[in-house]
């Protein structure tokens, strides 16, 4: 009778559940994944190709995009102008923030202009910007540079202006130089900042790379998606789109794994989502 | 001969003279919060500054260190003008300000780093005074994973690397419990006699004033320097709750309150004619 086995309470198959999701919760993040492309996959194999398209669709369109090198060739000719446009706003932009930051003058002198910039929808300059650089990669660099450079400059600005003026005073008060300051307390204390500034930056340059091609749509990633439209191939379309919404996850991921690794202190002193 | 003359007449640690300091007001007047202010203190000597809030003790501690500029009066340490911060003088700050990002061990290397001691050598003397307020075991642990008086020892420990002459303290212990408020007053008092440092206490609490101090100074809501109390404590001070029960100890805390109160009214009194 002993060696029977326990009954179980009546929720406890329930409550197994929950333990085990809450191990494993990209379990639900998949079974929500695959549930929508089944839906998708259902409700696009009735329509008109011409006008909606379905996954399996968009695998067959992605498996000839890349055998024809077609897709490898376009986002190399997106990555190069987004690489160098953003690696740009970054080296310029951290240090503009940092001495926005610091200086009350070169702040009230020059900030706004980056304040302003940020507001200003950049796309309607767009024509302007192909007057003056041409059709390719020039043009590209300088929209990329130009809508990412904003929140680096302005998170990184608002970071330095987030440091507490005791700690800026613990420095003076051990006789710290300028650039001592600088180095040890203000740049470490806005560092979680600047990532989110990145972050945002690399976001921006996404979007004004795909609106860049889309433009002057000669190449890349966006240019293909163009050809692609012109030939009423809709597969074909969601390919070089998703490819872009990939880069966006890939480069959100790794700099939020910069955060943690660059911040640990900041997460034991900010309120998590428990 | 000079040396001789110095034996003669020691030099004070500090000397303040018609100290004053002036802010502008908002409404485009000139407020006063540290008015005319004249002192010395001995090399060794340990003074409590003490008064109401907002009465100008720790604008006074902020210009002593150099922080802050007078905007008249001869302030000297160590016998030369005070003209912005220095090694010689270091300050211990309210909320411990330690560096979050750093451990113990690095956050008391901060100003051996500013001083241009090389790595190994800061390391040795951050662990140093680490033991020396006892906390050899928390070297690696980071403000967050301290506690409130831990992170006052490691800020403790801070100033002290720097091996100042004058040690500046403002109210240090002011947001701890009573508790550890206590503990750390004990080890204050063991340091300072240990290592005869000068230290100038900034404090609204006037138990701890007595208890520390060999002098303290109180304050006027006007921003005056209104008197000056000796505690005749003998030293060492190694029982504070035997010294707290001394009719020595309350009748000097019941003078400096009654001399606070007496300030208050009167600048009551002031501020209504």
């Amino acid at each position: 009778m002993s060696e029977a086995p326990m009954p179980q309470p009546p929720n406890a198959r329930a409550a197994g559940l929950a333990a085990f999701l809450k191990r494993h919760p990209s379990v639900l993040a998949i079974g929500s994944f695959v549930l929508l492309m089944a839906i998708w996959e259902l409700a696009g194999r009735g329509g008109n190709p011409l006008l909606t398209s379905h996954p399996s669709a968009v695998y067959a369109a992605l498996v000839k995009q890349l055998s024809s090198g077609v897709l490898v060739n376009a986002f190399l000719q997106s990555l190069q102008p987004l690489l160098i446009g953003y690696g740009l706003a970054v080296l310029l932009g951290v240090p503009i923030g940092l001495v926005l930051g610091r200086s009350w003058v070169i702040e009230k002198s020059f900030g706004f202009y980056f304040v302003g910039l940020d507001a200003t929808p950049l796309v309607a300059f767009l024509p302007v910007f192909i007057l003056w650089f041409g059709l390719h990669v020039l043009v590209k660099i300088v929209i990329v540079f130009l809508f990412s450079i904003t929140p680096i400059v302005i998170n990184t600005w608002m970071g330095v202006k987030g440091v507490p003026k005791t700690l800026v005073e613990v420095g003076k008060s051990f006789v710290g130089s300028e650039s001592f300051i600088t180095r040890k307390i203000v740049l470490p204390h806005a560092l979680p900042s600047i990532v989110v500034g990145l972050r945002l930056g690399i976001g921006r340059a996404i979007i004004a790379m795909a609106v860049a091609e889309l433009f002057t749509a000669l190449s890349g990633l966006g240019g293909l998606l163009l050809k692609r439209s012109e030939d009423y191939d809709t597969a074909g379309m969601f390919v070089p789109a998703f490819v872009f919404m990939a880069m966006g996850i890939i480069a959100n991921y790794f700099l939020a794994a910069m955060e943690r690794r660059i911040a640990p202190w900041h997460k034991a002193t900010s309120a998590g989502n428990e | 001969m000079t040396a001789a003359v110095a034996e003669a007449a020691p030099q004070p640690m500090v000397r303040a003279r018609d100290v004053g300091r002036e802010f502008a007001a908002p409404d485009g007047g000139i407020v006063r919060a540290v008015d005319r202010v004249s002192f010395d203190i001995a090399a060794g000597e340990f003074v409590a500054i003490t008064g109401q809030s907002g009465c100008g003790k720790t604008t006074l501690l902020r210009m002593l260190l150099g922080l802050m500029p007078r905007t008249s009066g001869l302030l000297e340490a160590s016998g030369r003008p005070v003209l912005g911060c220095e090694h010689k003088r270091a300050m211990v700050f309210q909320n411990a300000e330690l560096l979050p990002w750093r451990s113990a061990l690095a956050n008391v290397e901060l100003g051996l780093e500013t001083k241009g001691v090389p790595s190994a050598e800061r390391k040795r003397i951050a662990r140093h005074y680490l033991e020396l307020v006892g906390l050899s075991g928390a070297e690696s642990r980071r403000p967050d994973q301290l506690s409130g008086g831990m992170r006052q020892r490691v800020g403790l420990a801070r100033a002290l690397a720097v091996d100042p002459d004058l040690l500046l303290m403002d109210e240090p212990f002011g947001a701890l419990d009573a508790h550890t408020r206590e503990g750390l007053q004990a080890e204050l008092i063991r340091l300072h006699e240990q290592m005869n440092k000068t230290i100038v206490f900034v404090t609204h609490d006037l138990d701890e004033a007595v208890l520390l101090a060999d002098r303290v100074f109180v304050m006027s809501p006007a921003g005056t320097l209104a008197e000056i109390v000796d505690i005749p404590i003998p030293r060492p001070r190694s029982d504070p709750e035997l010294i707290r029960t001394t009719p020595l100890f309350t009748d000097k805390r019941y003078h400096i309150w009654q001399t606070m109160r007496r300030l208050e009214v009167e600048s009551r009194a002031g501020a209504a004619a």
